[in-house]
């Protein structure tokens, strides 16, 4: 297209000199033909520009990450002229159409159109648009071309995928399933650091000595084994492309391991915030439909943060119950260490699955026993991660 | 077949053109005209009838062609043919032409590199025209790119990669609005027959040049005026002494609004008092001296009881300042400001008029001035009179210019005026005695003090014109010494020495005299003259009582030129070219009226009468013989029909049927079966078509058994179908009974 325009150009140039030496109606009729090519060529797009019409449409509006539904989409020509170069660019951040390259030139004749049945794919959860994105018009002697917004957009409405792991390789299913014995501190004696407001009649005199603070029992009465998730609510971008794959990975990560426990018969407790402090406990597979009906539905907000969550879920006698905490979160911060370290102190090992493509987010310095922590990028396979 | 139809035109027409307007000449075709064009369009799109259209009409075309010119040539007399066929040449080679570009035209269409070369060669040969200067029309012109443009489109298609069904022709076609409005517009642009001037850009860069020298002058000219005395040649220091070196550059620009431009003197500033080395203004009057000099000659001519165009006439000047920054304002003597930009602000101060500020590049004003004539014998018979202004006559000219304000130019500020006058420009000037005797013998016989400075203008007159002089001797230091210094010894000097001498020796006899610089412009062709740096001067006014100032010119080279004839010297010279003129005028030979056409004989009008023979024949001719040709090819057709096998015949129905089906609306769909396709029928029509289905896809999916049977089958759809199609379309069957041959077999009844 270039070339074009520079061989258009010096030709200009050439009839300019000529008009400058000659009259007649060649030197004229190549300096008019040479200055009225670009001014047709940009009506002719400008033209086709608002007469081109396109349709495309989706087999659904409401989908599952990576799952695969129909998508077609028709350009058509309704005029009596030829619209001589038509590309077709689709959405490719959240989604992906199978089997079209947006490098393809279309052209399209009067009354006819082209019609592409295909797949679309979509990368992640969210409300978003998918489809054709833009189309660029070029004219028929290829100088110039326009880009413009495809204005009918298809929205869609995606939502996370379940993972189906068969095995965690850093959770001890063992550990969250039983009761904990001989765990250190006191023989059939579990205990937690004192709280301000905690029942004095519980504390517990020997630990409490052995480990020169205050200590408490847990909670006597029935022991609810099981694990504890506690979710990353907070977003952390205004930009979709930035934003939507960490909350996907979120609810992925979360969405598998909470099926996973659940098909090994461990409870799940799940901590996340929302106006306040959330807590969802689904006790059997049969409950997840339930809990994946809320994890589809929850929203990240920027206005939230882990400090807050972590703090109020620290407060919360409730995780103390669990046999394992999960934490799955974008970003560390102080207070996740320090909910890791009350945990662990009360022999509730504790992983932390950082959803994060930034290695140096990860902290260095973990010395917190009974503590893991994985990374887990963003474009990651769970099936390879966990 | 439309596409094709209008590819193949799109390139043929401008072939057509082309060739009828470009080579039309060389075949007897003289001013080609629309009944040309028409000719050879018809003859094309019977050609492309011909090439495109898979019908048996193009017989029946070529038929009726052949009739119509056997009809013409049998029907016309003998005598007439050659005559007949002398009329037609032009339009026989219209149509050889049309063959012609016709076979080019295929040759255009199917190889894309003939194409490509007859691009070129348009392009060359237009290229080549407009070098040697070959007069082409536009619609040659306009033709050519239009090929020229259809290739490139052609090139840039073939190359484009695009994805599905793309033809290079079906593109062309498509976008062949475009490419031909394109053409139209170059085909209705005007074409000069002259190279453009850019008159446009050249204004503009015009334009530029001068804000550029506005800027640049209103920065190189803000600093002090004495640095600028060498470059524009006027200094307002009134220095004497050393080298004048003058580099030329534009000063003020002049524009005489009523004529040619005439030598004028343009004053900027007058000097009182000289010190023996340079001249001074030391007198701070804030008289306006130039409107009292303008009154005072005014009333002195009006009173002189003469015609007052014999001695002074109005000249309308238009002045800008270019490279110029000074608060003086030039004007010639006499001169009444009319209009000045913006309504400059001025004031007076020692006999000059001046601006309040310093101005620069783009000051304008207008004024009038009265130019003397001076060198007529009239104006110096004016001059010598006696002139006495009384207060009558002095106020009828004020009045003129006094603006309704009673206060101005009256006649007690005219004496005040006068009286200043005297006072600094009347100094008396003691000569030393050597110069005394000298000047006394020149001023032997002198009649009056007018005569003596005429003398002394033509004693200075008679010394020697240099630029450089050289610097003044310090003895120099008085009137006396310098007149002694340059009188007596040097005699020799450029403008300001001559003036300098004619003031002093002037005040030297009690006769009052000033000295002024500015400019000397000389008369040119045109009405605008630039006064340039190197015009500037220096000359004396002298004060002639009750008149005002008058100029002289000392210095040797320049010369006055200024003299017209007065009204009694313009009669006498009209009654004497007269008489002159009638001496030589004959009355022997009357007068031959040479406008007169002739006459030319009246022709008898020839009336052209038409053999609607020509007509009527070939039109019976054709009624009568196309229905027998229809008749033949039907007989034909059975023919054929019958000599075909069962299963050719089956087939052959078959398709009919099919085609029956088509024109009554119903055509197979992509992807549908005969079936499907059957069943759609007789969803909608009451035709039983189950068999003639059955019949037809045994035909072409499996093999006929019973041949007879199915060509019965056939037949009775085919009979059904016509009906059908009878009872949908009446007037489109009877088209379809009139093109196609109907059928008949043998049932297995009969």
């Amino acid at each position: 297209m270039r070339r074009n325009r520079i061989i258009l150009l010096i030709l200009w140039i050439i009839s300019l000199v000529g008009i400058s030496f000659a009259g007649g109606p060649v030197t004229y009729g190549f300096f008019t033909l040479f200055t009225i090519v670009p001014v047709f060529s940009w009506i002719y797009i400008l033209i086709v520009r608002f007469r081109f019409r396109i349709y495309q449409q989706s087999e659904a509006r409401t989908l599952v990450v990576g799952r695969k539904v129909g998508f077609k989409f028709n350009l058509q020509n309704e005029d009596l002229y030829a619209f001589a170069g038509i590309r077709v660019q689709f959405l490719t951040d959240f989604s992906s159409v199978i089997g079209l390259d947006g490098n393809e030139e279309y052209e399209l004749f009067p009354m006819t159109g082209i019609s592409k049945e295909t797949e679309l794919v979509c990368k992640y959860r969210g409300r978003y648009e998918v489809g054709v994105d833009r189309i660029i018009i070029t004219d028929y002697f290829r100088l110039f071309s326009t880009t413009f917004k495809n204005k009918r957009m298809v929205e869609v409405y995606v939502q996370p995928r379940l993972v189906h792991l068969t095995e965690v390789r850093h959770a001890n299913l063992t550990v969250a399933a039983t009761k904990d014995t001989a765990m250190g501190d006191s023989a059939d004696i579990l205990t937690r650091e004192y709280m301000p407001g905690d029942d004095i009649r519980y504390i517990h005199w020997k630990n409490s000595a052995r480990r020169q603070q205050l200590m408490v029992r847990k909670t006597i009465g029935e022991d609810q084994p099981g694990v504890g998730i506690i979710m990353d609510s907070c977003r952390y971008s205004d930009k979709p492309t930035e934003y939507l794959p960490v909350e996907n990975k979120i609810l992925e990560t979360v969405l598998a391991l909470v099926y996973y426990y659940l098909e090994n018969g461990i409870p799940v407790q799940n901590l996340y915030l929302e106006k306040k402090l959330a807590m969802s406990r689904t006790e059997n597979v049969s409950g997840y439909d339930s809990f994946y009906g809320k994890m589809n539905s929850f929203e990240f907000k920027s206005g939230r943060n882990n400090k807050t969550l972590f703090t109020m879920a620290g407060s919360l006698n409730d995780i103390y119950k669990n046999r394992m905490m999960v934490f799955v979160i974008h970003e560390w911060c102080a207070e996740i260490a320090k909910l890791a370290e009350a945990l662990s102190s009360s022999n509730i090992p504790v992983i932390i699955y950082m959803i994060n493509d930034n290695a140096e987010a990860v902290p260095v310095d973990n010395n917190i026993n009974r503590c893991k922590i994985i990374r887990v990028p963003v474009e990651a396979d769970l099936k390879e991660v966990l | 077949m439309f596409v094709t139809f209008v590819y193949d035109m799109a390139y043929l027409l401008p072939l057509l053109g082309g060739a009828l307007l470009g080579l039309g000449r060389f075949f007897e075709i003289e001013d080609a005209g629309v009944w040309h064009f028409a000719v050879m369009l018809l003859a094309a799109v019977v050609c492309e009838i011909f090439r495109v259209v898979n019908s048996r009409g193009r017989l029946v075309m070529a038929v009726m062609g052949l009739l119509t010119a056997v009809s013409i040539a049998v029907l016309t007399e003998p005598g007439q043919r050659i005559e007949l066929y002398n009329k037609c040449v032009p339009y026989i080679n219209c149509v050889i032409m049309t063959l012609v570009c016709f076979v080019l035209m295929i040759f255009l269409v199917k190889f894309r590199k003939v194409r490509i070369i007859l691009a070129l060669l348009l392009t060359a040969g237009m290229i080549t025209a407009a070098i040697m200067d070959i007069e082409l029309h536009k619609l040659v012109v306009a033709s050519a790119f239009f090929i020229i443009a259809a290739v490139m489109a052609d090139i840039i298609q073939v190359r484009w990669k695009k994805s599905g069904y793309t033809d290079a022709g079906k593109h062309f076609v498509y976008i062949l609005p475009f490419i031909f409005v394109m053409c139209i517009v170059v085909f209705a642009v005007p074409a000069s027959e002259k190279a453009y001037d850019w008159g446009f850009v050249k204004r503009f860069a015009s334009y530029l040049q001068e804000k550029y020298n506005e800027i640049a002058h209103g920065i190189v000219l803000s600093r002090s005026d004495d640095y600028f005395a060498s470059v524009i040649g006027f200094s307002e220091r009134g220095e004497v002494s050393g080298d004048s070196y003058k580099e030329p550059e534009e000063m003020i620009e002049l524009v005489y609004e009523n004529g040619f431009s005439t030598d004028v003197y343009l004053s900027g500033k007058h000097f009182d008092t000289f010190n023996g080395r340079e001249w001074l203004v030391l007198n701070n009057s804030k008289i306006d001296d130039a409107m009292f000099d303008l009154i005072a000659s005014r009333a002195c001519a009006n009173k002189y009881n003469t015609n007052v165009t014999d001695i002074m006439r109005t000249v309308k000047l238009q002045l800008e300042f270019k490279n110029q920054k000074t608060a003086y304002m030039f004007m010639p003597l006499k001169s009444l400001l009319t209009e000045s930009q913006n309504k400059l602000k001025t004031l007076n101060q020692g006999g000059n008029r001046m601006f309040e500020k310093k101005m620069g590049y783009k000051t304008a004003y207008k004024l009038n001035y009265y130019k003397l004539n001076r060198n007529a014998d009239n104006f110096i018979g004016f001059i010598r009179a006696e002139h006495e202004l009384d207060t009558k006559t002095w106020d009828r000219e004020a009045i003129l210019y006094r603006n309704r304000d009673e206060r101005l130019y009256t006649y007690e500020q005219y004496q005040q005026w006068k009286q200043m006058v005297f006072d600094w420009y009347g100094q008396k000037v003691e000569l030393s005695s050597e110069l005394r005797s000298y000047m006394d013998k020149i001023y032997e016989g002198a009649e009056d003090d007018f005569d003596k400075l005429v003398r002394i203008e033509a004693l200075l007159k008679g010394f020697d014109y240099t630029n450089t002089p050289g610097e003044l001797p310090a003895r120099v230091n008085s009137p006396a010494s310098f007149l002694d210094y340059f009188i007596l010894h040097k005699r020799e000097g450029f403008c300001s020495y001559y003036a300098t001498a004619f003031v002093l020796l002037a005040r030297a006899e009690g006769i009052p005299a000033r000295y002024v610089q500015g400019y000397h412009v000389k008369s040119g062709n045109s009405n605008t003259t630039m006064v340039t740096s190197d015009m500037s001067h220096a000359w004396p006014e002298v004060y002639i009582n009750d008149f005002g100032w008058l100029p002289f010119e000392p210095t040797p080279g320049y010369g006055r030129t200024v003299s017209w004839m007065t009204r009694e010297e313009e009669q006498a010279l009209k009654e004497k070219l007269k008489e002159t003129a009638e001496e030589y005028i004959h009355d022997e030979y009357e007068p031959v009226d040479i406008t007169a056409e002739e006459e030319e004989p009246e022709e008898e009008e020839e009336q052209e009468t038409f053999d609607w023979r020509l007509i009527v024949f070939p039109a019976a001719l054709g009624i009568v013989l196309i229905p027998l040709f229809k008749i033949i090819e039907r007989l034909a057709d059975r023919r054929r029909f019958r000599k075909k096998s069962q299963k050719d015949k089956i087939a052959d129905i078959c398709h009919r049927n099919m085609k029956l089906l088509g024109m009554s609306g119903y055509k197979m769909e992509n992807g549908e079966t005969l079936a499907e396709f059957g069943k759609r029928v007789m969803e909608k029509e009451e035709t039983d078509l189950n068999n003639f289905i059955g019949e037809y896809e045994l035909l072409s999916y499996s093999t006929v058994r019973d041949e007879e049977k199915s060509l019965c089958t056939v037949y009775e759809a085919y009979l059904e179908l016509q009906l059908l199609f009878k009872k949908k379309h009446k007037f489109r069957y009877l088209l379809y009974k009139i093109n196609n041959t109907s059928i008949r077999i043998r049932t297995i009844e009969e």
